[in-house]
Order: C-alpha cells, then sequence, then structure tokens
C-alpha cells in the first residue's frame, strides 16, 4: 500500500477539522422546527410563502392568563410579570393594559373619513330605506342622560354614525371584559389577566427557547413573590416547542447512553480489546467531522433532525469497521493489508450500495432530507476512507488472541440456510413471515395526523384548552387567505365573504372571524356608503331633523374628504390586530381572516371558497396532507433506490444472482410494515423513512454475505451479527422513544434489521453454485 | 371645609333602597341657539342600574349600569353600549349612580371636591382629577341639593352643559315593576 495516502489522508482530516473549528467559533445556527424540514409545496410559491409567513407569526403569540381570587392583585401580578418580560427584549410587543384613550384616538384617525364609514347594521338599514330608525336614534341620544351627545360632533355628524361605526369594530377575544384597562375574565372564584406577547424572535430556535423559558420563570417568580397565591396558565407554540425539545434532550442522554454502553459491552466481549473500540471510534468521528463541516459549507446551516439523523446514519459505517475487525477472527488474514484486502470488495460494494440509498434522498424535495443525504453520504466516505486508509497503519499491533465460539455460533446462522436438514425450519419461517404479512397487510394503517407526528405534552395542551375556554378563543390553525391584485380588491373580495361568514356564524359553523374589511371598508364600499347617507338620509330627513333640535348652524359630512385606506389606522387597541391581518408578500397584496372557534371546517371551506381569490387554510390539515404527500414519496424513494441498486447488482453477479442477492434486503423492507401492523403499528412518513435506511443497511449484509467464501463465512456472519446487533443498539432503541416520529423510526428498524439478519445467508446461498465444480 | 351638626349632609341610601323621582334636563350644545330640553321619570337601584325614562319630547328609555348603556325607542332597542368594550363605561355609570344618589365618599375618587354647605342647602363642586380617564372628558359637574339631590350641572367643555332637576325624588323600600325589573336585571 502507498506509504503517502495515510498521510494525505491525515492532511485532509486536518484541513476539514481546521474548517469546523473556524465555522463552531463563527456561531453555528441549528434549526429545531420539524416544519423546516418540509418542502416548499410544488403548488403555488407565493401561497407557500404567506402561509410561512403567517404559520410564522402565529407561532410567535403567546398567551398567558394571570389569576388571582382577588382582581385587583391579580391586576398587580401581571403588571409585575409583564414587566419583566418587557424589560427582556425577548418581546417585540406585549398587551396587559388596553390603552384607556384608545378608542378616542381611533376616533381621532378616523374622523376625517366619517362619510364613507357605516357600521353594518347601519347600512343595512340605509339600503333598505329604514334612515327613520336611525333618525330616531340620532334623536334619543341628543336627548338623552350623559351619553356623548356634543355640539361639536353634530356639527360633524348629526346622525351619529362614527360612533356607532366605532363601537362595531369587532373585538377579539370576546369572552374577555375591560377592567380598570385590564382584560380580564372571571372563572371559578379567580380573576384572570389576559397578557398576550408576541417574541421577538424565532420560536423554533433553541438558544431563544432556553432564553425566554427562564425568562417566564423569573417574571413568575417575581409576580408570587409580590402577589402570593397567583396562578399562570400559558400557551403559545415555543413552549411545546422548548418543551419537545427538552424531552427529546433527555431521551437521546438515556437512549443514547443505555446505546453507547450496550455497543461498548458488546465490542469489548467480542474481541476482548479497545483497540477495535478505538479505531471505531475514530472512523466515526472523522465521519461525523466531515458531514458537519460538509453539510456547513453547501447549506450554511444544520437542522437538528439532520444532525441527528445523519449522524445516526454515519454510524452504519461501523459495519465495514466490523468487517475488518471480525477479520480478527480468520486465520487466513495474517496482517491488516490482508485483513483490509479480504473486506475490501464488500466494503466497496456495500458503501457504493448504500451511498446510492442515501442519495436518493437528494431527490426528495425536502430540504431537511436533502441536509440528511449530503450529511450522511459526506460522513460515509470520510468513515471508509479512514478504515481503508489508517487502519492498516493504525492497527499494526498483532490480532488479539480470540476464541473460536463466536464464529461457531455465527457459522450456525448459515446452516440454518444451507443445511438440508434444517428444511422444514426454513419452511417454517418463511411460512411465517408470510402469513404475517397476510395479517399485517389486512391490519396496515397509514396515519400522517401531525397532532400524532408530534407528541405534545398533555399539561400544556391542558393549559391551552383551559385558555381557549376562558378567553373564548386562542386562534386555530384554520384561517382564510384573501388574494387579489391590489389592497382595495383584497376588501372588496372580503365585503363578498363576510355576509357568507355572518351565515356562518349564525348557523355556529364558527364562534367569530375578524378581517381588514370590518375595521376598513373597501374605496367602493364607502362610496357606496356616502351615497347611501346622501341620498336616504340627509336628503330625506336632516332639514326636519335639525329644524326639530332647533339647530340653525352648518353641518360638515366631510363628504370631501379622502378614503379611508388601511395604513391610514393606528395599530392601538382592537386596531393592534391589523398587523396580523395582513400578510402582504412582496408584490403579492394577501390579507388573512381569522377564523375563531370552526366547528365545522368542510363546510367553512365550501362557503368561503366559492368566493374566487379566497383560499381557507387549516394548517393542521395541510401539515398532515404533506405528511401523507411526502410518506408516499418516501415509499417511490425505496423503489427508485432498489431500482438503482439492482444494476450494480447484476454488474457484479449477474441478473439472476444479483435478482438473488437483492432478496433478503428488498424482503425486510416490504416485510417491516407488514408485520409491525400486526402489532399495531401504524405506518407514517417516519417509517417510510425508517425502510429506505433497512434497505441499504440490508443489501450490505446481503453483498457481506455473497462477497464472502470458504472458511471465512463463518467470520462474515459474525461482523454482520455484530453489525446487526449494534444497528438494533442505536436505531432500535428508538422504539423506546416517547416523541412518536422517533418510536415510530425506531419499531421499523428493529424489526426490518432483524429480518434483514435473518434472511441474509439467502444472498450467500448463490456462493454454492459458484464454488461448485 | 368640615360638616357640623347643624348643617345638612347628603342623605345616602342604604342597601334595599331605591331612589325615585322626576327630572328635567336642560341641554345646551354648542351651537344650537335653544337648550334641548327632556323629560320624563328615573329610578336608582343602586348596583344595579338606573332607569332613565323620558316622556317629552318623545318618549324613550335609557338604562345605564355597570353592564353598559341600553337605548330603547317605543320598546325596540336603537343602541347597546357594552361596558366589556369600551374603557370606563363601567366606571361612568358608578359616577352617574353616585351624583345622583349624593355619595360624596364614591366621586371623591375621580374627583377633587369644593363643598358649600349651609342649613339648608349643600353645594358639591366637583372636577376630574387628570388621572382618571372615564371623567377626562368633563370639565366640572356641580351638585346642588338639601337632603336629597336637586339639581346637577354638567358641564362637558365646548360649550356643551347639562342642567338637570330632580323633583319629587323620594327614598323607597325596594320594589320594582315588572319591567323595571327587565330592565335593570337582577344581577349586581
Amino acid at each position: 500500500m502507498n506509504r503517502t495516502l495515510p498521510w494525505l489522508w491525515a492532511s485532509l482530516v486536518a484541513l476539514v477539522f481546521l474548517y469546523a473549528v473556524v465555522r463552531a467559533v463563527l456561531g453555528i445556527s441549528l434549526q429545531s422546527n420539524i416544519l423546516a424540514l418540509l418542502p416548499q409545496t410544488e403548488r403555488d410559491v407565493t401561497v407557500q410563502r404567506i402561509q410561512d409567513g403567517i404559520a410564522k407569526s402565529f407561532s410567535r403569540r403567546v398567551v398567558f392568563l394571570i389569576g388571582h381570587a382577588n382582581p385587583t392583585k391579580a391586576r398587580i401580578a401581571s403588571r409585575s410579570f409583564s414587566f419583566v418580560l418587557k424589560q427582556s427584549g425577548a418581546i417585540s410587543s406585549l398587551t396587559t393594559q388596553i390603552d384607556p384613550d384608545a378608542q378616542r384616538k381611533i376616533g381621532a384617525a378616523l374622523f376625517p373619513y366619517r362619510a364613507g364609514l357605516l357600521s353594518n347594521a347601519d347600512r343595512t338599514l340605509l339600503a333598505e330605506n329604514e334612515g327613520e330608525k336611525l333618525v330616531t336614534r340620532a334623536r334619543a341620544t341628543m336627548y338623552g342622560p350623559g351619553g356623548f351627545a356634543s355640539g361639536t360632533l353634530f356639527a360633524n355628524d348629526p346622525f351619529l354614525l362614527l360612533p356607532a361605526y366605532l363601537l362595531a369594530l369587532p373585538v377579539p377575544q370576546s369572552r374577555l371584559n375591560l377592567e380598570d384597562g385590564a382584560l380580564m375574565v372571571r372563572d371559578r372564584g379567580i380573576s384572570y389577566v389576559l397578557v398576550s406577547a408576541e417574541l421577538s424572535e424565532d420560536a423554533y430556535t433553541i438558544s431563544f427557547q432556553e432564553r425566554f423559558d427562564s425568562l417566564v420563570k423569573s417574571a413568575w417568580t417575581k409576580a408570587i413573590t409580590e402577589v402570593p397565591g397567583t396562578t399562570m396558565l400559558r400557551a403559545g407554540a415555543i413552549f411545546y416547542a422548548h418543551d419537545g425539545a427538552r424531552e427529546a434532550t433527555a431521551e437521546i442522554s438515556s437512549i443514547g447512553l443505555i446505546s453507547i454502553i450496550g455497543t461498548l459491552a458488546l465490542l469489548l466481549f467480542v474481541f476482548r480489546s479497545v483497540r477495535p473500540l478505538l479505531l471505531g471510534f475514530i472512523a466515526i468521528a472523522i465521519g461525523i467531522l466531515f458531514a458537519f463541516a460538509g453539510t456547513l459549507a453547501i447549506f450554511g446551516q444544520i437542522h437538528v433532525v439532520a444532525l441527528l439523523l445523519g449522524v445516526s446514519l454515519i454510524g452504519i459505517s461501523v459495519d465495514y469497521s466490523l468487517q475488518y475487525f471480525c477479520e480478527y477472527f480468520d486465520p487466513d488474514a495474517k496482517n491488516p493489508l490482508d485483513r483490509l484486502r479480504l473486506v475490501l470488495p464488500g466494503v466497496a460494494i456495500g458503501l457504493s450500495l448504500t451511498l446510492v440509498g442515501y442519495l436518493t434522498l437528494l431527490f426528495a424535495p425536502f430540504p431537511g432530507l436533502r441536509q440528511v443525504a449530503i450529511f450522511s453520504v459526506i460522513g460515509l466516505i470520510g468513515s471508509v476512507g479512514t478504515v481503508c486508509l489508517w487502519f492498516p497503519v493504525l492497527d499494526m499491533q498483532s490480532a488479539p488472541k480470540l476464541s473460536g465460539k463466536l464464529v461457531d455460533l455465527a457459522a450456525k446462522h448459515w446452516l440454518l440456510w444451507e443445511s438440508p436438514a434444517l428444511r422444514y425450519a426454513r419452511s417454517g419461517i418463511v411460512g411465517l413471515c408470510v402469513l404475517l404479512a397476510a395479517i399485517g397487510a389486512c391490519m396496515l394503517r397509514a396515519d400522517d395526523d401531525v397532532r400524532h407526528l408530534q407528541s405534545l405534552s398533555p399539561e400544556l395542551k391542558h393549559q391551552e384548552a383551559e385558555i381557549r375556554r376562558l378567553t373564548g378563543s386562542m386562534g386555530g390553525t384554520e384561517f382564510l387567505l384573501i388574494r387579489g391584485t391590489s389592497e382595495q380588491a383584497l376588501l372588496e373580495t372580503e365585503e363578498k365573504l363576510i355576509g357568507r361568514l355572518s351565515f356562518a356564524r349564525q348557523q355556529h359553523v364558527l364562534d367569530d372571524f375578524q378581517a381588514v374589511s370590518q375595521f376598513v371598508p373597501s374605496v367602493a364600499r364607502q362610496r357606496e356608503n356616502r351615497s347611501l347617507v346622501r341620498e336616504n338620509l340627509i336628503k330625506p330627513y336632516l332639514a326636519s331633523y335639525m329644524s326639530e333640535l332647533g339647530y340653525a348652524g352648518r353641518v360638515d359630512g366631510a363628504m370631501t374628504e379622502r378614503f379611508l385606506t388601511p395604513k391610514d389606522l393606528p395599530l392601538i387597541g382592537p386596531l393592534s390586530l391589523l398587523s396580523l391581518l395582513n400578510a402582504t408578500s412582496g408584490s403579492h397584496p394577501a390579507h388573512v381572516v381569522l377564523l375563531d372557534g370552526v366547528k365545522q371546517p368542510g363546510r367553512l371551506r365550501t362557503l368561503t371558497e366559492q368566493v374566487p381569490g379566497v383560499r381557507f387554510v387549516d394548517l393542521t390539515s395541510d401539515w398532515s396532507n404533506l405528511f401523507g404527500t411526502y410518506r408516499r414519496y418516501a415509499l417511490l424513494l425505496l423503489v427508485v433506490s432498489a431500482g438503482l441498486m439492482y444494476p450494480i447488482h447484476a454488474w457484479r453477479y449477474g441478473w439472476r444472482d444479483g435478482a438473488m442477492v437483492m432478496v433478503p434486503s428488498l424482503s425486510a423492507a416490504t416485510l417491516a410494515p407488514l408485520i409491525g401492523a400486526t402489532v399495531g403499528i401504524e405506518f407514517t412518513f417516519f417509517n417510510a423513512m425508517a425502510l429506505v435506511l433497512v434497505l441499504s443497511i440490508g443489501v450490505d449484509y446481503s453483498i457481506f454475505s455473497r462477497e464472502t467464501s470458504g472458511v471465512r463465512k463463518p467470520v462474515t456472519m459474525l461482523a454482520i451479527a455484530l453489525a446487526a446487533l449494534s444497528t438494533i443498539l442505536s436505531f432500535g432503541l428508538l422504539a423506546l422513544s416517547r416523541v412518536f416520529a422517533v418510536h415510530a423510526f425506531g419499531m421499523t428498524m428493529l424489526i426490518g434489521i432483524v429480518l434483514a439478519f435473518l434472511l441474509a445467508p439467502i444472498a450467500g446461498g448463490t456462493t454454492r453454485s459458484r464454488a461448485a465444480p | 371645609m368640615r360638616a357640623t351638626a347643624a348643617e345638612i349632609t347628603p342623605q345616602a341610601l342604604l342597601p334595599g333602597q331605591i331612589l325615585r323621582g322626576h327630572f328635567v334636563q336642560d341641554r345646551q350644545l354648542a351651537g344650537f341657539p335653544k337648550q334641548l330640553r327632556s323629560e320624563g321619570s328615573f329610578v336608582l337601584v343602586p348596583g344595579r342600574g338606573l332607569i332613565w325614562r323620558s316622556e317629552a319630547p318623545f318618549k324613550n328609555i335609557t338604562v345605564i349600569s355597570r353592564r353598559g348603556i341600553v337605548q330603547t325607542v317605543g320598546g325596540k332597542e336603537t343602541m347597546r353600549l357594552s361596558a366589556a368594550r369600551i374603557p370606563g363605561l363601567g366606571q361612568l355609570y358608578d359616577i352617574m349612580e353616585a351624583a345622583v344618589s349624593g355619595d360624596t365618599t364614591t366621586l371623591e375618587q375621580a374627583f377633587t371636591i369644593q363643598r358649600t354647605i349651609d342649613a339648608h342647602q349643600w353645594q358639591l363642586l366637583l372636577t376630574p382629577k387628570s388621572a382618571d380617564v372615564s371623567v377626562s372628558q368633563l370639565k366640572s359637574l356641580s351638585v346642588k341639593g338639601g337632603r336629597l339631590v336637586d339639581t346637577i350641572d354638567v358641564d362637558k367643555g365646548g360649550g356643551d352643559v347639562d342642567h338637570l332637576t330632580f323633583l319629587n325624588s323620594a327614598i323607597e323600600p325596594l320594589t320594582l315593576s315588572e319591567e323595571e325589573r327587565s330592565l335593570v336585571g337582577s344581577q349586581k
């Protein structure tokens, strides 16, 4: 072997290490939003971008209810609580106190445009030529007690239409009452104050989650120290995300620890030496280093899931190390170079097939999966490069003295498939697999519901349900997306929609809704309103009304003023909602109509989407649909990668034998979900992804079985058994996870790998015919 | 000024008592050459609401309570302002109730009070404490009375002044007609 190659490899490793260090010092951005792994849907980039923006702004909303038996104390506690949040800078906007002057400020802002502003009720009355009712109302107010009758107002708005308009503006969270400037609700003797906030950073950034969590803790500590007896409810995506991340971290450390200790114990037991461990570790570490640096160089950032999956995928490279180390048991392999020479064909073909398997992930339109593919391909190349170029140099000591018992045991696995005496056992195994597969085929159920795929903390779910119950709304994941050519077009579309929505509200299809056009009528509507007021109110009634009141002054109806547009409104009080409702992205005008308490999503979708330019969006079901689409996609990938692997098999073993070599891995990938179904495992996108992996790994086992011969056969089988055990220790253990996606992945891996190992000798079976004279 | 035994003080309502009487409201509005006069009767049910029944120039009923203001003309609701939605509306009712019933303790929370009291009559001049938003729109309030409140002048600024005169006011035990009960509700 060339002596310079190990040195070249060493300098490459050093360079990559240096690059990774520099990137780490500059700061690595880790992503934890599982949805960031999802593809931009192929259907409509603009809609997708708008939806992403809305999903993001939804995810940034945080709501607290600060409760106390005494309403005043609840207000005090909420103030000290919000004070801490506000000080931190982690919050871009926070509402505890409603600006008591907001109504007046909004009135002042709308005043110049009053001529075109009519509440829906007033507009309907005028359209039905019932203007007299408005005169009666105005007269009663002019004569009535207190009220807002004033000489100045009369001169500008004699029928008091602007106050009526202001009072009809929609108020979100209608179950809350305004008390002493705070939005409050009373329930079972406890008064709650609403504190709503918007996060200044992405809810899915792990470092921000940590920061916000400790911030809430300290705000909470301050509140209960100052007002003992205070309670708190919270809701927001960030709490779920943080809880999930914490859970995952805890699991990684517990499952990870079992996995590492198990693998270490296994290897120490088999090889009675730490050398394979150390070398194996070096190979994996270098693989991860390459993968990390390569992914950062290509993507600029790393997603947590890509990192976790990728590290696991690189862990496969331990299989190649095991092929090498098991040659310790081979009496023919006298030195490291012999060992390498003997395993190299199997490793080379196995690696190239695994790379094909992983590279098919590149065809997936998932940004996250592409990252996983790149990460693991680079990592595997790094690991195998280390095995081939460094092991012969580093493994200079003589092989440890090992007992042949394990090899004898491994030889029995060959016997299971080769001994004529065990024919019936073989038939039994095949029969059992077919039977289980048949039962499983009947029970197999696909599940794409995103709510099942993420396991949300029950405690947080309960708090969110409480907040929803107390406040009446929290904003679901459903909304309407309005698109059009201009802002005015959007408003006109909404105006067509509002009648339908009001009808739906009446029919209890939903509780409530908020739309921009409820605050700002379109210019067309404002023109109509002006003419309604002029024709059906001013012309017939103003003169008599004025003379009745004895008013002889001038009336200024502001008929010549400009028209109100959304940008004229101050974002205070109820109007602060407007920033959330505007979803315009670049040059694509878009509005959102928020929906509260949607009870019949299907009916609402039909009802609203009949209006052109309106799209009913349910983020939850959209995500579920996506998971479904990509579950099917993952299965397609499986077929594609099997299809790509076959020519390599055929090139090496011939068309017939090549197909035979693929039998064990294809069977494992087919049987795993079916057998899983018999114990009630549903088929999700994550199970499908596990199958892609089962195929890659299973193909390796088959190739190793096929590439060995003679006395090496038991040795190779031992290596395969160790590989399968270590894979089960690293992946199969994930079945213990409480995170649904991880659990599903782990279960499929567990069943698939056991099958791949069990059936592997079938691939080697053809060696007999080859060896036969 | 401190009240002495010889000086008359506004008589507060005891729990379970209501105040009934007639009113004449003369409203002076800027730009209006003549005052808008309305007349009618009222019932104050402490904690529950004030029923303002206008008879002239036309019949209408306004009910003001902590929950807000409801106006009905000829049995039909023409306006409803909910205190849950309008900042300060609930507090405004507290002030009206206190002014009509002469409850100075409540008034003092929102107003600076200047008292002029002699043996037959007391007079309170109230100016809003600037911090209290619910009354900051008011310029001043002047309440005059003997045993009960006789007149209230509300200066809303900008030349708008309400002059209220109360006649035949009487404190009565809590007995309400069916209609009145439905107007103020049973809720405190």
